[in-house]
Parts: C-alpha cells; structure tokens; sequence
C-alpha cells in the first residue's frame, strides 16, 4: 500500500505549493530587507567590525 | 578578567588560543599539501606508491582529504572564528579551558586519524572515513566547541550579531548534524565498523554529508570571515549588509538539497536527483550574491590591492569562489555531469574551491593577523608576492591540467561508432595513458602550491622569531563600550530580549537546513516499501564480506566505482545498468565518486581468478600501462577469521538476513569457499598457502559483484565487448 502510494502518487501539486510558499517567504523577506526606513539600522550593523577599533584609538 | 565603568568595558581577549590555532593552520596546510603532491605522482608513475601498504594512493587519498578539510582549513577556521568573535561581541571566550580542550582535541583528532587511515581503518566513506572512536571524539570536541561559542555570544557586550557570526553560527549547527547522522555505524571491535545505512540510502546520507560538508565547513564559516577580513583589511564597510542577509539565509536554505548531484544518472529515484539539480543550479544566484558583495566591498580600494598582501590574497580568494560556484552548478546540470562525473574534472572543480577559496582566503586572514598578534612587521613582502604568484600559477596549471584530462577521459568513455555501434575506446586503459601527461602537469601545478605554502611558512617563522613581544600580546587588553548594560553590568529587561534573539536565530538555521534533509532523505528511510526487493540478491557469502572489508580497508572506492548509469557507452563497457536493489546489503555503499580505474558493479565472474591474482600482484602483467599499484601484501596478509561471526552477526543487527546457521558454520563456509578459489590459483602455478591469505577473499569478493541479478536484454555481443576491456 505504502510503495504503491510512492511509486504511483505523482505528488504534482506538492512541489508546486512549496515552491509558491518559498517564492512568497523569499519575495516577503527581500521587502522587508531592503524597506526603505531601515537605513539606518543597517549602517549602524555594518560598523560593527569598526566599533572596536574606534574605542580603542580613544585609550 | 572585565571590569565596568560607566558603558565603558575593559575586556582582555584571548589571543594565545588563536595563536595556536594559526600555528596548527601552518603545520597541518603543509602535511595535507604534501600528501596531495604525494597521491598525484602516484597517479603520474605508479612507483610512487613505493609498494608499501601505507603508502599507497588508496590509504593516503583519503588522508589528504580530511588532512585538507579537516585540518587545514578546519584549524584555519577556528583561528579565524575565535578572533573575529571575541571583537564582534567586544568579549572574551567564554571559557579558556573550554578553548584549550577544543584546540588540543581537535589535534588529537588529526593525530589520530594520521596514525589510522594509513594503516586501513576506514569506514570507506568519502571525507567520513574514520573509525566509530574518532567520530565520537570528534563529536564531543564539537559540543565543546559548540559551548564555547554560544557562550560568548551569551556574554556579549554588543547586542547585534554581525552578519560574519551568522555564518558561523549556520556551521555550528549543521555540521553537527551532518556528522552526527552520516556517523551513525555499528561497531564489530574496537577499530572497525559498518554503517548503520545500506546501498541507495547510505548513499544518499554520504553525499548529503559530503556535498554539505563543503557547504558548511569549507564555505560559510569561511565567508563568515570574509564579512569580518574584507572589510576590516579594505577599512570599509561590506558593500551592502542587506545583500549579506539575503545571501545568508538563500544560501543556507538551498546548500543541503543539492547532495544528489553527486548521484546523477546512479540507481537513485529520479525525482531525487531532479531536485538536486534544481537546487544546485539555484545555488548560484546566492552564490554569486555573496561573492559580488565581497568584490564590491574592495571598490575605490583596488589600488591597495597590489601593494596589501592581505587584500591581494583576499581578493584574489573570493575571485576563485566566484568561479568554482559557477562550475559547481554547471557540473549539476544533468547533461554536463554524464560526461564531467567520475572524470577529473570534478577534482579539477575541488581544488578550484579548496586551494583558490579556501587556501587563499586562509593566507590573507593570515597576513592580516600574524604581524598583528605577535606584534611584529612581516619579514619579507618580496616573499609573500612570490608566494601570491606561485600558489596563483600552481593553481591555474591544476585546474586547467583537470578540465584537460577530465573532459578528454569523459569524451573517450563516451564515445561510440556510428555505423558499428561499439565503443571506440573499447579498452579502459586506452583512456588511462591519454591523459597520464595531466597527471604530470597537475603534479607539478601542486609542487608550486606546495613551495608556495612553504614560503609563508618561512615568513612567517622569521616574523614571529624578530618579535620578542609575542607573548604580550597573549591576552590583548582593549576598552569597548558595551550597548547590552546601563552602568550596572546587568542587561536591561528590553535587551533580555534581544539576548534571547540568538537562541531563535539559531532554531531558524536549523529548520531551514532540516527543511531539505527532511524531503529529500525521508521517503528513502521507508525504504521497505520504496526500495524494492529483489529476491535474486542475497547477502554477500562469510568470505566475500571479508573480501570487501579488503576492499575497503585498500581504499578501492577511491579509484573505482561500483554504479553503471543508464547511457549506452557505460551498457556497452560495463553491462546493464546498476539496480537500486543490488547494493540494498552494502554497509557502506561503495558506488564511488571516480573511475581512475574501471568501474566494477558487474566485473564479477568477468576474469578468472588467476587474472585477479596476477593483476593484484603486478597490475601491469595484465593490462601494460596501468596506473594501479602493486598490492603484494595482499598475498601475505591472512584474512581475520576471529571476527567473522561477529560481523555477521553486526550485520544481522544491520537487517541482513544471514540465519543463525550461516553464521554458526561461517568460518567453515569461508575455508571451503577459498579451498575452491585456490585450487583454480593452485593449477596456475600458486602455492596452496595462498589460501588463507587476504588476495582470496578479495577475488571472492570481486567475483560475486554484479553476478545476483540476471537480466532479459543481456545478450552475447556484450560478453564480446567485455573481453577486450582491461586494467
């Protein structure tokens, strides 16, 4: 029953609804990167790597 | 070791844990190159393999290959990880002890299997070939690890975790569960082993494994340094941070459904492979995101890229990783891959990532951070460019020596006449010599690699030899201010929060890479109802599993397959095409991933017994131009009768069906079984002592394979092929 299930099961509809709700997840993720009001938090993250520096250059 | 004041943090970072790790990195990079230019004279002149046993290509392949991941770019790794963490987290380790039992560890490991893959533990398979004690050794180094890590993070002064730590966070998690479920074996003594997975799936959870363990420990930790090197050695910012978190979490997401391209065209369900070529070929949109990401981050700095060593190596790095996740893709495309698979030109494709990402990334960190922690200026910048040059040209003449042989190699297989409809190159050693002149270009291309490496190694030394400041430097003492306390030191209730965003970030992680592993691996897990069963196939006689032990112990895998795809040159060389049901009692499969040698699922029943004797001892005897080694200890070593029943009964533990009484008359069964092989040797010529001696089991062995099935559309024309084919 189970193989039978496998073998003949062509499962179309499967692939086709995840890859619609992994193209729906990644276009919503790729809106909410790159919205617009969030500039500044980005420029603040990308300086993380300076921070340290920047400290120590005040010591 | 930190005390507060106002925001104000001193924070004392441990450098001599990362010290040691660059020390490793050094040591083990030259042991693992001069094995690769070792394996490769072996396959140019096969005297190389000097006939010793622990020396030969089918031991120290593998070596190489987990001395380069493993070693290499593995204590790399660590040294760059824990360097870049302390300052990303304005914190130091969590725990020194705990550092020092991972670094220690992690080279007891090494040892460990320098010490025991020459000398045949394997449990032969690909880049996991260690025995069932080291694999858990290296598990509870990795908790250890793991502790360490995310014990920092929980320490942290910064409450952002930079897009670098995402990276490493993502290789934390997933190579713990790649090693852990590949690993997965049943002990028969204390050094050997079989996996707990048979034929098709054990094949797919191998190259589950194996593709994602170039994806999580050769690639992400390591652009996770690219995010933390680049930028600080450019003194610019990543190009765009938004690119860095959609090139983390597609990368993340589509890397573990890619494993089945390795087993394209194999006995493998079609749907499986198909998905592994979707994904892989989507591989190079985040792929690429990344790399261009990286090279953008050098803009309006390129000029420094000629004088700086550690942006020239840096960049020239994420060059080769632009170029090798293009080919990968590409070489995943179904029709590409029916003539580039089990040819060079994979090797070609692996060392483009491994010497071009991964040893150059390595060397810039590198340059980057030696002068910098013992405090000194490099020795010589000429040597350094010397080293930049030799390593670049040595690469270029490797890769282009591969794509040569490799494509050559795949177009000879698959060549066949148009009026006669035979193979042109009916003879496998035919497409052997023709490109035994790359194996001499590819060795010489790794000699520079070599030197190359060799020359940092001595810039190095002299650097740190003219520092007498080394050990000040040990723990680096720097004031950070701290954005996770107000004053008291204690994390305000907001920001308790934020603390707890790693914890969800990394269950994120984990469900992206369980998403794939879950669809592709589980249908095959049923495999009772999804493998079919075929009643001609019976488990291997107590003799012949000792042979395949041989086999395995003598590393054959590396050099031959056992996986005859459904393409007419392979039905007309090797007969009818492999069937998923014919491995189903392998523990380990054994399909292979390169045919140096001719591939052997059905060479069973093709050569008398003498034919293999001979071939072991002189290989050349038989088919003249052949690369193999000698193996003639093979005609001294006794076969381990003691473990017999033992494994059997593993095996029994395994679902192998032996019934009680095979395994109670197993030693009986095999004496008699190698009686009947040596008497056939005996009327050559052999002495009768041969009988109990490794070369019978292994003939045992090879006779039987690819003899269970029969199938309809054999017909005699393929037997008249058959017979001119050699090696």
């Amino acid at each position: 029953m189970k193989s039978q299930v496998f073998t003949e099961f062509t499962l179309t509809m499967l692939p086709a609804t995840g890859l619609f709700l992994f193209l729906l997840l990644f276009i919503a993720a790729l809106v909410w990167v790159f919205r617009k009001d969030s500039n500044k938090f980005y420029e603040q993250l990308e300086q993380i790597p300076f921070n340290e520096d920047q400290i120590r250059d005040q010591q | 070791m930190s005390k507060t004041t106002s925001n104000m943090v001193e924070v004392s970072y441990d450098n001599k844990v990362v010290k040691a790790f660059i020390q490793a990195t050094l040591l083990w990079g030259f042991v693992a190159m001069l094995l690769g230019v070792t394996i490769a004279l072996q396959l140019a002149n096969f005297n190389f393999n000097f006939d010793l046993p622990w020396l030969t290509f089918g031991r120290l392949r593998p070596l190489h290959t987990n001395a380069a991941i493993f070693a290499f770019v593995g204590n790399g790794m660590f040294a760059g990880v824990y360097y870049s963490l302390q300052r990303l987290l304005k914190a130091r380790l969590f725990n020194d002890t705990l550092s020092w039992i991972h670094f220690w560890g992690w080279q007891l490991i090494i040892v460990a299997a320098a010490v025991t893959i020459p000398f045949g533990f394997s449990q032969g398979k690909e880049y996991a070939e260690l025995e069932w004690p080291i694999d858990i050794a290296i598990t509870l180094i990795w908790v250890v690890f793991a502790v360490n890590f995310f014990g920092t993070i929980k320490k942290r002064r910064e409450k952002h975790i930079y897009v670098a730590i995402w990276f490493y966070i993502a290789t934390v998690v997933t190579v713990a569960l790649l090693h852990v479920v590949n690993s997965i074996s049943l002990p028969v003594s204390f050094m050997k082993s079989y996996s707990f997975f048979a034929g098709a799936q054990d094949a797919l959870i191998q190259w589950w494994y194996g593709h994602n363990a170039v994806a999580f420990f050769l690639t992400t930790p390591i652009l996770g340094l690219m995010y933390y090197f680049v930028p600080k050695a450019a003194n610019r910012p990543v190009y765009s941070y938004r690119l860095s978190i959609i090139h983390f979490w597609s990368l993340v997401f589509i890397y573990i459904w890619a494993g089945p391209h390795h087993l394209l065209y194999t006995a493998l369900p079609e749907w499986v492979q198909t998905v592994g070529m979707a994904f892989s070929v989507a591989l190079w949109a985040p792929s690429w995101g990344g790399m261009i990401n990286g090279l953008l981050t050098l803009r309006g700095r390129w000029d420094k890229v000629k004088t700086d060593h550690t942006l020239k190596f840096l960049a020239t790095a994420v060059t080769f990783y632009g170029m090798s996740t293009f080919e990968g893709p590409l070489l995943s495309i179904k029709s590409i891959n029916a003539v580039a698979h089990f040819t060079d030109w994979i090797v070609g494709h692996v060392h483009a990532g491994t010497i071009g990402w991964n040893y150059m990334l390595t060397a810039g960190m590198l340059y980057y951070l030696v002068p910098k922690l013992w405090k000194a200026e490099l020795y010589s910048p000429k040597l350094a460019n010397l080293q930049f040059w030799l390593a670049t040209f040595g690469l270029v003449l490797y890769i282009v020596s591969m794509w040569v042989a490799g494509i050559t190699q795949g177009m000879m297989w698959m060549a066949v006449s148009p009026e006669s409809g035979n193979l042109i190159y009916p003879h496998f050693i035919e497409t052997v010599t023709q490109i035994v002149p790359m194996y001499w270009v590819r060795a010489i291309g790794g000699i520079l690699v070599l030197t190359s490496f060799g020359i940092m190694i001595y810039n190095f030394w002299k650097t740190i030899k003219s520092s007498n400041r080394g050990s000040e430097m040990d723990n680096e003492v720097a004031q950070v201010t701290s954005n996770m306390d107000q004053g008291t030191g204690k994390p305000k209730k907001a920001h308790q929060a934020l603390e707890g965003l790693p914890a969800i970030f990394t269950i994120l992680v984990f469900l992206s890479v369980i998403v794939g592993t879950i669809i592709e691996l589980a249908p095959t897990f049923l495999a009772s109802s999804y493998i079919e069963k075929s009643e001609d196939v019976t488990p291997y006689t107590p003799l012949e599993l000792l042979g395949r032990d041989v086999y395995i112990k003598e590393g054959c895998y590396t050099c031959h397959s056992q996986m005859i795809r459904p393409m007419v040159n392979e039905k007309l060389r090797y007969g009818h095409p492999s069937h998923i049901s014919e491995s189903i009692y392998d523990h380990p499969f054994q399909w292979g991933s390169r045919r140096i040698g001719p591939d052997l699922a059905r060479v069973g029943g093709k050569y008398p017994h003498m034919w293999h004797y001979r071939h072991m001892v002189n290989p050349r005897e038989m088919t003249p131009g052949s690369i193999m080694p000698n193996y003639p200890w093979l005609i001294k070593n006794r076969y381990n009768l003691k473990q017999l029943q033992t494994k059997m009964k593993v095996m029994v533990s395994l679902g192998v069906p032996y019934t009680e009484e095979e395994i109670a008359s197993a030693v009986a069964d095999a004496t008699s079984q190698a009686e009947e092989i040596t008497e056939s040797l005996v009327e050559g010529g052999i002495p009768a002592k041969i009988q109990d001696k490794e070369v019978v089991a292994l003939i045992a062995y090879l006779q039987r394979l690819g003899t269970d099935m029969q199938f309809e559309d054999e017909d005699e024309s393929d037997e008249s092929i058959n017979e001119g084919e050699g090696e």
